[in-house]
């Protein structure tokens, strides 16, 4: 009897590590903020919030730590060895938040960059209404991907809104063809995938040790899938107009642009 | 009481001091607020502040994403109309709902989607239409086209059914004249289908299910 029970614990407990989903925990209410962009680490919680032109680090009780304003429209951030990157949709420019804030030198003219991430070197930025991802590399070499005009085909983007670098691939959210894309650093297209969950907006993604996460504006979702783009899990509760999410120390974060209020979410 | 005359004049005195450096702002700028409506997606709305800044002698532009009234100052000197404003409100995939010109001299200009005066509300009946769309933007421009016909009382598009709840008075007009409106305008209805042209240049978050024949 007592190795059936051993045996029945076990095939659950690996069941659970097999598939484990993730669940809602309480929320962070937020004061006044209409997060876009979001930014998750030991610190606090960075949120852009474009509507008010504002950038905020809070604790995770939703407590303002610091404010940040001046940036026309800011979009979906990163943070960089503690200084925000932030691309400025309204005046066309990504900046670099610290002690003297600055502007990137940036090789081309962008038109509303709405993403940004920096990594080992690496810049990626999604210029929105140029359907194109601009990439430079450690040697400060840029390229494009996509663009200028907007397309269906694997390698070309809708409006793209949000991008992540991790290891030797890049990440897209490719907004309005409602789906994900997947690149090497040198711009090759590798995966498409997301095409057949019926989004509308993919607006926000965020790539974590063995998934990919997209938010699904329109329709109030979030839904994960593994590194080879097949799905995995749909979160369609709690959620109002998610724009973007992050996972930090085993807890994924949402930002909902309505509501005022960040989704959490533990397995 | 006392306090409260105070403050009265206090109010009166600070209105008198604003008064000169106003009618200065105003004396060479017409003052133009539209309410656009459907302004549910940050990417859109940012898009068509945008979209305006690139406007020569366009300044003050405030954009109030809660009420989705947009306000700049243009130039007396070289007056834009309702019609020409909301035109480029239009081209850029947006819908303009009512639309104010304050011009320098304190004249005032206005135009706004609204039922006509000349329905008489015996006559008003009551039908239902499915209407394709999927967003806000696809609500506000369905709404627009649907009064652009005389006679529609009332057009409330639901985005989750996709059906246009229509009121409208049957002596003036009639659903299919209504349904060839809307298609014209870019969103298929059983009767008419929007041309692909038409449909393309619609912003990417309107780009619904196509209604089949």
């Amino acid at each position: 009897m007592r190795i059936y029970i051993g045996i029945l614990l076990s095939i659950t407990l690996l069941g659970c590590q097999s598939s484990p989903e993730w669940h809602p925990i309480t929320p962070i209410m937020l004061d006044d903020i209409s997060p876009i962009g979001m930014h998750v680490d030991d610190e606090g919680i960075w949120l852009s919030d474009g509507d008010r032109n504002l950038l905020s680090l809070i604790d995770k009780s939703g407590a303002i730590k610091r404010t940040v304003t001046g940036i026309e429209r800011p979009m979906h951030i990163d943070v960089d060895d503690g200084s925000p990157i932030v691309p400025s949709y309204g005046s066309d420019e990504v900046f670099v938040v610290g002690d003297s804030t600055h502007s990137l030198n940036i090789e081309y003219d962008m038109d509303a960059p709405a993403g940004v991430d920096v990594y080992k070197g690496y810049i990626a930025i999604a210029d929105f209404y140029n359907h194109r991802i601009l990439l430079r590399n450690p040697n400060q070499n840029w390229n494009t991907i996509g663009g200028p005009e907007k397309g269906k085909a694997d390698g070309m983007f809708d409006y793209p809104t949000d991008v992540q670098i991790v290891g030797d691939r890049l990440y897209v959210a490719d907004a309005y063809n409602h789906r994900g894309q997947v690149f090497t650093l040198d711009g090759e297209h590798l995966l498409t995938f997301g095409s057949d969950q019926e989004m509308n907006a993919a607006t926000g993604i965020f790539v974590s040790d063995d998934q990919i996460v997209l938010t699904d504006f329109e329709n109030d979702r979030v839904i994960v899938f593994d590194h080879n783009g097949a799905f995995v899990q749909l979160l369609d509760q709690g959620f109002l107009k998610p724009t973007e999410v992050f996972m930090h120390l085993d807890t994924m974060y949402v930002a909902n642009y309505q509501g005022g209020y960040i989704s959490r979410l533990v397995r | 009481m006392n306090k409260s005359i105070i403050i009265t004049l206090i109010a009166i005195l600070s209105c008198t001091a604003i008064t000169p450096s106003t009618a200065q702002k105003n004396a060479d700028r017409d003052q133009y607020s539209i309410r656009v409506d459907g302004l549910g997606c940050p990417f859109c709305a940012y898009g068509l502040e945008k979209k305006f800044k690139k406007f020569k002698g366009l300044k003050e532009l405030r954009l109030d994403l809660e009420t989705g009234i947009f306000t700049f100052s243009y130039p007396a000197d070289d007056p834009l109309s309702t019609m020409e404003v909301e035109a480029q409100v239009d081209a850029a995939g947006y819908t303009s709902i009512e639309t104010t010109i304050t011009r320098a001299d304190g004249t005032i200009d206005r135009s706004k989607v609204e039922a006509s005066d000349k329905i008489i509300a015996e006559n008003v009946v009551k039908t239902v239409l499915p209407v394709g769309g999927q967003c806000n933007m696809c609500y506000a421009r369905i709404r627009k086209a649907a009064f652009g016909v005389e006679g529609v009382a009332e057009a409330e598009w639901d985005e989750d059914s996709g059906l246009l709840d229509l009121r409208y008075d049957k002596t003036l007009t009639t659903p299919d004249v209504v349904a060839k409106a809307i298609a014209t305008a870019g969103h298929d209805t059983e009767a008419y289908k929007a041309e692909d042209s038409t449909y393309d240049n619609l912003p990417s978050c309107c780009h619904y299910k196509r209604i089949k024949s």
